[in-house]
């Protein structure tokens, strides 16, 4: 049973909930909700909120012949089909590395992204630190926005493993980035961090996280912008990492 | 039970111009002065009510109810979706697969769940994603297991619920005009918050926390 006491912020809730959010940190926040009953009541109050919007909202005058087409279409069988087909659940096991098991709303993500073994995934080391880069489809801000062909302001989601104990090197954040605690967890200045914690930081924070010595640590983390080591001599490491 | 019909006031001089929307890609803050921000016309002809509609359509397939429904809503669900950025064909292009929707989905119509309302927006919202970004999105398990249900709502949280759509349209009408704003830009826009801030010249803080004393005031539980 998870009962997470750090949860995304109001504002950030809203953005999801109206769809201005970008998808790689939407991402986030909905594997979040998959583990947090509080914060789907919060999803539930927001909608609530857009439907007053939208039924108090201004009107659009219709072109000629659209209602009489789409009740035309009401009982046209295929359309049925379709519908039927895509509201279909996916079938998926949780994916999982020895004793840590993903959720499955991440799990059902990751395979239809094609990664069926986390061992798969290319995994850089430092010490007792570890990350990998997922491949998710994740990358534009909004899709009517797309840089074509660059990515490089694109946000990145990444697995973060931490060892027990481990400490990743003391950093702030040169934009956002979401946290969120898929096994074990970890804990810096500010707080302590379990499954299912979600910490959304700016560059106003400037923490050292350290796992739990109990075992290891397994986080989900989208940024869009790069870390920036602060401490003595991490800050000499800037030019030479891509964290 | 339905509650009683609070009108929302009906305010005749801030009919908005929604099809005159530019497309969002236009950014410049001249564009913004020029287009109408009160994108929340206050003014509601429902009768009878959508959740009423919503049932007749879903229990007996009535296009009767169907067609009354998109009466009040298509038009609505037009500007949602042209303020959301795309053109007017976009919009109804995408209007069509909301309506398709709601006719063919709405066996799962629950109103102790949600509002008609709030289960069309979501409706039209997840729509208008799904045609612009054609992301994976998980489809959660009902089964599983860290994910404690909310208990079943009990009668006096339905009877809630049937008020709460009536009384958060009164509540919008009541908000100071500078909340009204940022709450109809961050719902009916297609702008992240930091959007709004460069679009309105406000800083970012002031628009974050305007939002938030707008739907702290509407809902108590989103302080």
């Amino acid at each position: 049973m998870i009962h997470p006491t750090h949860h995304p912020p109001i504002d950030i809730m809203q953005e999801y909930v109206a769809g201005t959010l970008s998808p790689a940190f939407g991402l986030g926040i909905e594997i979040h909700l998959s583990l947090c009953s509080q914060c789907c009541e919060k999803r539930a109050l927001l909608e609530q909120v857009g439907g007053a919007v939208l039924s108090m909202g201004g009107k659009a005058p219709l072109s000629s012949g659209l209602q009489q087409k789409i009740m035309a279409a009401l009982e046209d069988l295929a359309t049925d089909s379709e519908m039927a087909k895509s509201g279909r659940a996916l079938q998926t096991q949780p994916l999982q590395d020895g004793d840590i098991v993903l959720p499955r709303a991440l799990s059902q993500i990751l395979r239809a992204a094609g990664v069926d073994d986390l061992t798969s995934l290319k995994w850089r080391k430092i010490g007792g630190y570890g990350e990998a880069d997922l491949p998710l489809p994740l990358f534009a801000k909004k899709a009517t926005e797309i840089p074509p062909g660059t990515f490089e302001d694109a946000p990145r989601v990444r697995l973060l493993r931490l060892a027990p104990g481990a400490v990743m090197p003391r950093h702030t954040h040169k934009g956002k980035e979401l946290t969120l605690v898929l096994h074990g967890g970890f804990k810096d200045s500010a707080g302590n961090y379990e499954v299912g914690d979600l910490i959304f930081a700016d560059s106003d924070i400037d923490h050292a996280p350290e796992a739990h010595y109990n075992g290891p640590c397994l986080c989900l983390a989208i940024t869009d912008g790069p870390l920036h080591l602060t401490g003595p001599i991490g800050k000499w490491l800037n030019p030479y990492l891509s964290l | 039970m339905i509650a009683p019909m609070v009108p929302c006031v009906a305010d005749k001089t801030s009919v908005p111009i929604i099809a005159q929307f530019q497309p969002a890609r236009d950014k410049s803050l001249l564009a913004l002065s020029a287009r109408p921000l009160h994108i929340i016309a206050m003014e509601r002809t429902d009768s009878p009510s959508l959740d009423a509609l919503m049932l007749r359509i879903r229990d007996h397939r009535d296009r009767t109810a169907f067609a009354a429904l998109f009466e009040q809503m298509a038009p609505r669900l037009k500007a949602y979706l042209m303020g959301k950025g795309g053109g007017a064909q976009m919009a109804e292009d995408v209007l069509q697969n909301v309506m398709l929707k709601i006719w063919h989905r709405a066996v799962t119509f629950n109103p102790e769940k949600a509002s008609a309302t709030t289960w069309i927006f979501t409706i039209a919202r997840n729509a208008r994603v799904d045609m612009l970004r054609k992301t994976i999105k998980p489809v959660l398990d009902p089964e599983e297991p860290d994910l404690q249900p909310n208990p079943e709502p009990g009668a006096e949280d339905i009877v809630d619920l049937a008020q709460a759509s009536e009384q958060l349209c009164h509540a919008i009408t009541t908000l100071p005009d500078e909340q009204k704003e940022i709450l109809n830009l961050a719902y009916f826009s297609d702008l992240s918050h930091g959007e709004i801030a460069a679009k309105t010249g406000l800083a970012l803080g002031t628009v974050k926390s305007r939002l938030r004393l707008a739907l702290g005031k509407l809902r108590k539980d989103l302080r």
